[in-house]
């Protein structure tokens, strides 16, 4: 390797970007370790406590979130996309259709509409469907927002397939509904994949509207958990930062694992539209 | 299942419509319709129910037996008062109650007693404790949180605890339940009648409710230095109060004689604390807030007399500390206990706690708030109470639940064990009591006194409105009448009614 | 009929789609756009009484708002403006060849998928006094050790700001990245055959071809800016006073805190408005992208 003005430029370059984007992180993950009385301090600590991670996790007015949030992803991800293949998929191929420009734009649209906005109705809405405080309530209200988000990405996948595959089954005489299951599904997997994780990462995410629609331990995702704790007996800096890391786990690790997913799939959904 | 190929020709996009993909097409449609008409009659159901919200209704449950024949009787009674209540069969699955507790619990009694209720008195209870919003975090999202559980009656959250400005809100739009006929007359005697008053509330249809059973009691009170106004100067205030010329110029005169130190220590910054005050001046001059049909009467002469003596009381005798006006309630206790620089505290009753194992113990006193001649005198009352959520399911345990954790043994265990003081008048002439904590007999004088802050739904709004206003006049920015009358238009705009004068 | 097959079949798989889009946004709304025109609060006996347009003249003269909507407008521009900067050079640094290429990359997603509460809640510790940022503070002369812009009314919006560019700009840096991967490499082979600089190249070749991108990066960034809710309710909680009140999270006090839904439901739409209208270009981008292309 070189070693020239470039490339020291490149070194320092990578440092500060890993220190600002990661620098955050990792430091809360040393104030969750070091003993409470160093949380401020700029030095190396003087121990590491890993207990605290095991009082924490098992800590009850913290752990009931983390499984809410657990419950909540994994059955409302598989949920989305299960609504948006169908439709990013009509949007996607059916040329002959004139009003699907509109109902894509009607999505997107859909999309781009801060549910802040939409708290207020949304928390009666809830209520008058007996669902406040309840695991599928949260259910319902994510797979209604991020449906929108899913077919974006998704339709951009299926636009992305070459046409003569599709033209070649019908030459064989498929079904649309046929040609969806035994063609398209199995080489959109990727496109799948990505969504999915894409709409784990939001929904994982999501903060405002579960806290309009949550009220007890009985359905308050983890990131309620995290805002609302304060430490198992008392406050203390290092408990919260550890409730935060363990709230953050699960999406950083995935998203570090898929990135190179990530970044292809939305990247193909801004270039392809 | 394929369609007819048209014979030879590579015509990919064309097909022939069979029968087959007729049936899938009319399958489809139809499919369609009914989802169309159910997403449809669900999206008019939700808008309809967003026109007209739902009226209502104040529902009485009845307390006699359920179909799994359940009797619950609690008696409380004084003098030998025990708690009996008698469950007929019990439930073969374990119960699930969810309460609030209020943010701060310095010596975890709620969490002791919640356990030993689950384990001992009740075993197929359990109690468990629903976590609030952070201690730091507005009290705005306590109350917001149990507003949201009585509103959707949320099965999730049982019992309450509320705060006594909360009452009129909660009784008015029916977010908790209607207890006036297990919380009887008779039992309703044995708490501070002011929170009682706070939490009865009279109906569209007449009928008085009650919503919920007073638990932590808080009055406030003008607290001294025993040592120097009854020792040294040989003043023993009389037994109903002070008048407020009495009072100031007693303090005039002792603030002469010790320069070094403050007469009165006493917040009144712009806070809800500010209106408590104003409150004891209002109401020791027999004024009120609002008449029966709410036109407001705030601009009233004996409103507009309370006010200027307030303001006299900073500026005109000038007794109080400097930074009454912008520091707050915790700043004036520490000018009082710990810098021991004030001879008078207007505060809370939390006051002699935190004079145990300071050079003050057994030197400051408590007595009643001076008032205007020809009145009572009179304290503002606060504290916390217990309700229980209309959506709960096991209304006959909750009820029983807060039988016994407001009976009198457990209420004095908690009091005699560093808890909150508790709103059972009965308690304070108890002797073990009286022994633990002296100041009980000054307790139970104000508690006979109490006055209550406006008793409006939307008093959390009324407050907001009138705090600048009288914090304007009592920095002597606006006048008091000019205060008041501004104050008072402004609560006839929001409310719809109109500023009258008796 | 094939037309008549096609529309049905094109209604009946969009169907699950429009029934929770339609529920869950639409619908809602529709409704507050509804109750936007009515005085309607919780606790006032819950009586809706029509009040026309009444709302949001009440808003408009409402000091809290005036400060939040100029809050808006600091961070709309404060907040993507950075962003994107910073994402670029990111990306540009990303896009080059060394060992680490994707361990850089994976790190910065990492770090973008932390959700936004409680990265909030991580960097609220920071910015305690004696804490990170004022100790960098005073070390670098501009404030004392026991600082806390959070609770500075000047600069509590700047906290929400840096939190916020640190949140946004890997968004920005993954869609500046995928542009900069479709400039086919012989364009820099060419040029470098020619003997131009890499900042030559880097000027002349990468920014007008991924122009575009930088500027739905901008979009983007802004739009979830507007949106965003949850880093300022984790750090500021709205500030001093109302020192970092936005928008949104005005909207939400306005809804939940004091219980007023119609002057709740007139700020939200006062709100999907001005996301609209910082929106409109990056819908039509879209719109173009997508189906012009197609012809």
């Amino acid at each position: 390797m070189k070693v020239n003005s470039f490339s020291i430029l490149l070194c320092i370059g990578v440092m500060l970007v890993i220190l600002f984007y990661f620098g955050p992180i990792f430091w809360a993950v040393l104030m969750s370790l070091r003993p409470e009385e160093e949380v401020y301090s700029l030095s190396l600590p003087s121990r590491l406590i890993f207990e605290r991670y095991y009082i924490v996790a098992t800590s009850d007015k913290y752990i009931p979130t983390f499984f809410n949030s657990l419950k909540a992803t994994a059955i409302a991800t598989p949920l989305v996309v299960l609504i948006a293949s169908p439709a990013s998929y009509v949007i996607a191929r059916m040329r002959e259709i004139k009003g699907r420009v509109a109902f894509f734009m009607f999505y997107l649209l859909m999309m781009f509409l801060p549910p802040v906005a939409l708290a207020g109705y949304l928390y009666e809405l809830l209520i008058n469907m007996k669902l406040y405080d309840t695991i599928p309530g949260l259910i319902l209200v994510y797979s209604g927002l991020f449906t929108p988000f899913a077919i974006w990405i998704l339709s951009s996948y299926f636009r992305g397939i070459p046409k003569e595959i599709e033209e070649a089954a019908m030459v064989d005489g498929a079904s649309r509904l046929q040609m969806l299951f035994k063609i398209i599904l199995p080489i959109s997997l990727p496109g799948v994949a990505v969504t999915s994780i894409l709409v784990f990462i939001s929904v994982w995410s999501e903060f405002l509207i579960a806290n309009t629609i949550t009220l007890t331990y009985n359905s308050r995702p983890v990131t309620l958990g995290v805002l609302m704790f304060a430490g198992v007996l008392e406050m203390r800096w290092s408990e919260i930062a550890t409730a935060a890391i363990i709230g953050m786990m699960p999406v950083m690790i995935i998203a570090f694992l898929t990135s190179r997913y990530i970044v292809r799939g939305l990247s193909a959904a801004i270039i392809r539209g | 299942m394929y369609g007819e190929k048209d014979s030879g020709k590579l015509e990919p996009l064309r097909k022939k419509y069979t029968r087959r993909q007729a049936l899938g097409t009319a399958g489809k449609v139809a499919i369609g319709a009914v989802v169309a008409g159910a997403v449809g009659a669900l999206g008019g159901y939700l808008v309809g129910s967003a026109q007209v919200p739902s009226e209502r209704t104040v529902t009485v449950r009845e307390t006699v037996t359920s179909t799994v024949t359940k009797t619950v009787t609690a008696t409380a009674s004084v003098p030998s008062p025990t708690v009996t209540t008698t469950i007929a069969t019990t439930p073969a699955s374990k119960i699930k109650l969810v309460m609030t507790q209020h943010p701060a619990d310095p010596h975890d009694w709620y969490k002791k007693m919640a356990k030993r209720y689950s384990e001992q008195v009740r075993p197929y209870v359990d109690v468990e404790i629903a976590w609030g919003p952070t201690i730091g975090g507005a009290v705005a999202e306590y109350y917001r949180m149990q507003v949201d559980a009585g509103r959707s009656r949320s099965p999730t959250l049982d019992i309450f605890n509320l705060d006594v400005i909360w009452g009129a809100a909660f009784n008015a739009n029916d977010w908790c339940l209607d207890l006036s006929d297990r919380f009887t007359p008779e039992l309703r005697k044995y708490f501070v009648p002011a929170m009682i008053e706070a939490w009865t509330w009279i109906d569209k249809k007449g009928h008085e409710r009650v919503g919920a059973v007073p638990w932590m009691a808080d009055i406030g009170g003008l607290w001294y230095r025993k040592d120097i106004v009854e020792e040294e100067e040989g003043i023993k205030p009389p037994a109903d109060g002070w008048t407020w010329e009495e009072f100031f110029s007693i303090c005039v005169d002792l603030k002469e004689k010790y320069p070094d130190m403050y007469p009165l220590a006493i917040d009144n910054a712009k806070s809800e604390q500010l209106i408590c005050n104003f409150q004891e001046f209002l109401a020791s001059n027999g004024g009120e807030w609002f008449d029966e049909e709410w036109n407001v009467l705030i601009a009233d002469t004996p409103a507009v007399e309370a006010l200027q003596t307030m303001v006299d009381m900073i500026h005109k005798y000038k007794i109080c500390h400097p930074e009454t006006l912008t520091g707050d309630l915790e700043l004036a206790r520490k000018k009082f206990i710990d810098e021991q620089k004030a001879i008078f505290h207007r505060n809370w009753c939390y006051v002699w706690g935190t004079s145990i194992g300071s050079p003050l113990e057994g030197k400051i006193w408590e007595t009643l708030i001076p008032r205007f001649p020809g009145h009572e005198s009179k304290s503002c009352v606060g504290g916390w109470s217990w309700a229980i959520n209309p959506g709960c399911r096991y209304v006959d345990e909750a009820w029983d639940f807060i039988m016994w954790i407001t009976s009198y043994e457990v209420e004095k265990e908690m009091m005699l064990g560093g808890g909150w003081l508790h709103a059972r008048i009965d308690l304070y002439n108890d002797p073990e009591i009286i022994k633990a904590i002296p100041i009980a007999p000054a307790y139970y004088e104000l508690y006979k006194r109490g006055t209550n802050r406006p008793k409006h739904p939307e008093y959390m709004t009324i407050s907001d409105f009138a705090q600048p206003e009288v914090h304007a006049a009592v920095s002597g920015i606006k006048s008091a009448e000019q205060a008041l009358n501004d104050l008072a238009r402004k609560l006839a705009d929001f409310l719809g009614t109109k500023v009258v004068k008796r | 009929m094939g037309k008549i097959k096609g529309i049905t079949s094109f209604i009946f798989y969009n169907l699950p789609s429009l029934s929770f889009v339609g529920i869950v946004i639409f619908i809602p709304f529709l409704i507050t756009l509804y109750r936007s025109f009515f005085k309607f609060r919780i606790g006032s006996f819950e009586i809706l009484n029509f009040t026309g347009f009444r709302n949001y003249l009440w808003i408009i003269g409402d000091s809290t708002f005036q400060i939040s909507f100029i809050n808006s407008l600091i961070i709309g521009f404060a907040v993507p403006l950075p962003s994107v900067l910073i994402a670029l050079l990111v990306a540009a640094l990303c896009n080059q060849r060394f060992r680490g290429n994707s361990l850089v990359l994976s790190l910065v997603v990492s770090a973008w998928a932390a959700p936004a509460v409680i990265a909030g809640r991580v960097w609220k510790i920071f910015f305690q006094p004696h804490g990170l940022i004022s100790l960098l503070g005073s070390y670098l002369g501009l404030c004392d050790p026991s600082y806390t812009m959070l609770a500075d009314p000047k600069f509590a919006l700047l906290s929400v700001i840096i939190v916020s560019i640190w949140k946004f700009s890997p968004f920005a840096t993954l869609i500046i990245l995928g542009g900069m991967r479709t400039i086919s490499p012989e364009l820099y082979e060419a040029a470098r055959i020619d003997g131009a600089s890499y900042r030559d190249t880097f000027l002349k070749i990468t920014l007008p071809l991924i122009g575009r991108y930088m500027n739905i990066a901008i979009l983007f960034v802004g739009m979830f800016t507007a949106a965003t809710v949850d880093l300022v309710y984790s750090l500021t909680g709205g500030g001093p006073g109302y020192a970092s009140e936005i928008l949104s999270s005005y909207t939400y006090k306005m809804f939940f805190l004091q219980q007023d839904f119609g002057k709740g439901s007139a700020i939200a739409m006062i709100l999907i408005l001005w996301s609209l209208i910082s929106l409109a270009p990056l819908l039509y981008f879209i719109y173009k992208q997508t189906f012009r292309r197609e012809s």
